[in-house]
């Protein structure tokens, strides 16, 4: 049996999950992080015993887990607290009920490591962004230099030196789209630092990263999956629209998304990083100047791989398929 | 850049072609397939050859052969490559292979259609046993008022929790049922992804905006199409201009270099509830109801029109659309020619010209020949 956990809508789960049941006649359950479903959970010899809404499994029958989207999948085992009229009372149970979750969580995941192949990271956290780039640098992979500041001062030098800097969120961007209420999305992007970006800013602001900008050649996005890499080069420097951040898309002209061979130092280099991260599947975002120099800018374990599949004819939704059937017995 | 500075600046470099530009030959025009943008831009086929001496030279050495009066010319197809952002120009291309030309899809059957006019058919076997095939795409045709709105919301319950990701409709109209019943139908099936209704009594276009507002409509706003055209039978179909050929992309460009564009894991019901490649195809396999679809789909003679690639058709393969292009096995120009070119196609690669097809000699008089064996009466 295979275990997927994911969001709804997602696509690319849904073409993963069309090659498996093309290729296999494994069975699949796959739960999704935002979705309402009761769950009933027994703990008990080294195994658990799961059954969510109609889907009913034990552990020990699952070969492969598939972890692509979403936090802890199992929501609603603990019921919210109040303690009339002691609001520091319900404070203090609401975050003791949060640590047994987490507790529940942790172990959940150390036993399925154990006993199945899990494609994808633990609890669907995001690698600390300034920590892979400390990382990078010590793997001998380039990377763009960056700080971090809350003084306008520090801002203002970047702003006015030379160099070009863009600034971008420490963690990740926010990308929302709100359906209940305004029913638009919002989202940020990596943005050029200019005079304009400090207008109305006191001489100290939130704890900002900024990160010199790289004229490229062009992108890359890397997809990896254990030591098998996919890259496509996006050649978007010639658009104003997409010079610094690619995804502020040009509908008319889009960006060429194209296959490349990645020099064997940079993939093994990449290898070593993703290893030291612990991640068995996500993908790069790298930046290659007129030089040739090869920068690093992140890695993302979830990103969507969809588009560089499709445009390069990757088979990447088959390769993650092929991954997920191979401990079927 | 433009061709002029090329030529001065960059003569030593090579002109590289982005992989997803792809030239494809035919016969008067050859085209450039851009699989990114989705778009396709002929130009004489004199020009083709200097792809393969792209590949092969520099760009001062490909100057250096050309005779003077042919120089104007080749700095106007520089321009054209360029304006189009086909070609960029490199020192190495080692570093950017090919697209794969693979191709191939999780599924047995990709789309299917099925046709009603007097009688229902099993939809609820018909929806479990293509999902059992992991069917993506369904269209259902209704000719007479018996497949209504009610009918449609009916089908697009059967359809969720199945493989089947998109159903497109086209029904007959029905004075009874009002412009506001057919955006609540479609309001409430996601799973609709088209709805035509023909026989209308004006051309109009209702929009269905799921509740969203600001820039997310825009992005999930459809429109239901009424039409005062009648759909009369499945002879209506397979007709070939400008319009219908399919925006190039790496999948469908490759699938047609293997498949035929219309047929490949395409399984049909038509009227009558026989089980065809395509409703307008002859050959059945028998009543939908007796035989498993599944069953039909590993037949040999069913999967055999899939391979029928417009590379081995006459006229197709000297085409520069020939991957775009879904082309039609169901009505041929010359009938009795298993690989005659289709008959409702306007295009002439031998001149790269469009004319209606309906113009041409003995095309009415072919017509006629397809509705004399049209598989069942057809009843108004």
């Amino acid at each position: 049996m295979i275990l997927v956990f994911s969001k709804s809508g997602d696509p690319s789960t849904l073409d993963v999950m069309r090659w498996i049941h093309h290729l296999s006649p494994a069975r699949v359950v796959r739960i999704n992080a935002d979705e309402e479903y009761h769950v009933e959970l027994t703990f008990a010899d080294d195994d658990f015993l799961v059954r969510v809404n109609d889907d009913e499994f034990r552990l020990a029958e699952v070969s492969s887990a598939w972890l692509r989207k979403g936090g802890f999948w199992f929501k609603g085992l603990f019921p919210a607290i109040t303690a009339q009229g002691r609001p520091a009372l319900t404070r203090h149970l609401s975050q003791m009920l949060e640590r047994e979750n987490r507790t529940l969580r942790d172990h959940f995941h150390y036993v399925l490591r154990k006993r199945c192949a899990v494609l994808g990271s633990a609890h669907g956290s995001t690698p600390n962004k300034l920590v892979v780039l400390e990382h990078a640098r010590e793997l001998g992979l380039s990377i763009p230099p960056f700080s971090v500041s809350n003084l306008r001062s520090h801002a203002q030098s970047l702003a006015e030196s030379d160099r070009g800097h863009v600034t971008k969120a420490m963690s990740d961007g926010l990308y929302l789209f709100d359906t209940t209420e305004s029913k638009t999305g919002y989202f940020t992007y990596t943005e050029a630092l200019g005079p304009q970006s400090l207008e109305d800013v006191g001489t100290r602001l939130a704890p900002s990263f900024y990160q010199q900008y790289v004229e490229k050649a062009f992108e890359l996005r890397i997809f990896f999956l254990d030591d098998q890499f996919r890259a496509g080069a996006i050649f978007s420097q010639n658009d104003e629209k997409t010079k610094v951040d690619y995804r502020k898309y040009n509908n008319e002209r889009p960006n060429r998304v194209i296959p490349f061979r990645l020099p064997q130092e940079i993939e093994h280099k990449l290898s070593l990083l993703a290893r030291r991260l612990d991640l068995n599947t996500g993908s790069f975002d790298m930046i290659v100047d007129r030089r040739g120099e090869y920068y690093l800018l992140e890695v993302n374990p979830v990103g969507q791989f969809g588009p560089l599949s499709e445009k390069c004819n990757m088979a990447i939704e088959r390769m993650i398929a092929e991954r997920l059937i191979a401990n079927e017995r | 850049m433009d061709a002029k500075s090329l030529l001065r600046d960059c003569l030593d470099r090579y002109v590289f072609l982005n992989p997803d530009c792809v030239p494809v030959e035919g016969y008067a025009a050859s085209a450039v397939y851009d699989l990114t943008r989705g778009l396709i831009s002929t130009f004489p086929s004199a020009y083709f050859p200097f792809f393969e001496l792209f590949r092969a030279r520099r760009l001062r050495e490909i100057v250096d052969a050309l005779a003077p009066e042919e120089r104007d010319d080749f700095v106007e197809f520089l321009d054209f490559l360029m304006e189009h952002e086909y070609v960029a120009v490199v020192d190495d291309a080692a570093s950017f292979p090919e697209i794969s030309q693979s191709w191939d899809a999780p599924c047995k059957i990709h789309n299917a259609i099925v046709d009603v006019r007097e009688r229902h058919h099993d939809y609820r076997k018909i929806i479990a046993e293509l999902d059992a095939l992991g069917c993506q795409h369904l269209q259902v045709r209704g000719y007479s008022k018996l497949f209504g709105l009610t009918e449609l919301a009916e089908l697009a319950r059967l359809c969720r929790d199945s493989s089947i990701q998109t159903l497109e409709a086209v029904l007959a109209h029905d004075p009874a049922v009002r412009d506001d019943d057919y955006v609540a139908v479609v309001s409430a099936n996601r799973i609709i992804a088209s709805l035509v209704v023909h026989s209308a009594d004006g051309d109009r276009q209702l929009v269905v905006d799921y509740g969203a507002r600001g820039a997310a409509a825009g992005l999930v706003t459809m429109e239901i199409q009424l039409t005062v055209k009648p759909l009369e039978s499945h002879l209506d179909c397979g007709h070939i201009a400008r319009r219908q050929l399919l925006p190039p992309s790496t999948q469908t460009f490759n699938e047609l270099h293997h498949f035929n564009g219309c047929l490949n894991r395409k399984l049909s019901i038509d009227e009558g509830g026989e089980v065809r490649n395509c409703p307008t195809m002859r050959g059945s396999f028998g009543d939908h109801r007796a035989v498993s679809l599944a069953d039909v789909v590993s037949r040999e003679d069913f999967r055999r029109v899939w391979r029928a690639r417009n590379d081995e058709i006459q006229v197709c393969r000297d085409c520069p659309y020939r991957y775009a292009c879904t082309g039609c096995r169901a009505l041929l120009e010359d009938p009795d020619a298993g690989d005659s070119k289709p008959l409702k196609c306007g295009y002439d690669p031998y001149t790269d010209s469009w004319t209606d097809w309906r113009a041409r000699p003995n095309a009415a008089a072919t017509l006629t020949r397809y509705q004399a064996r049209v598989h069942l009466p057809i009843l108004q």
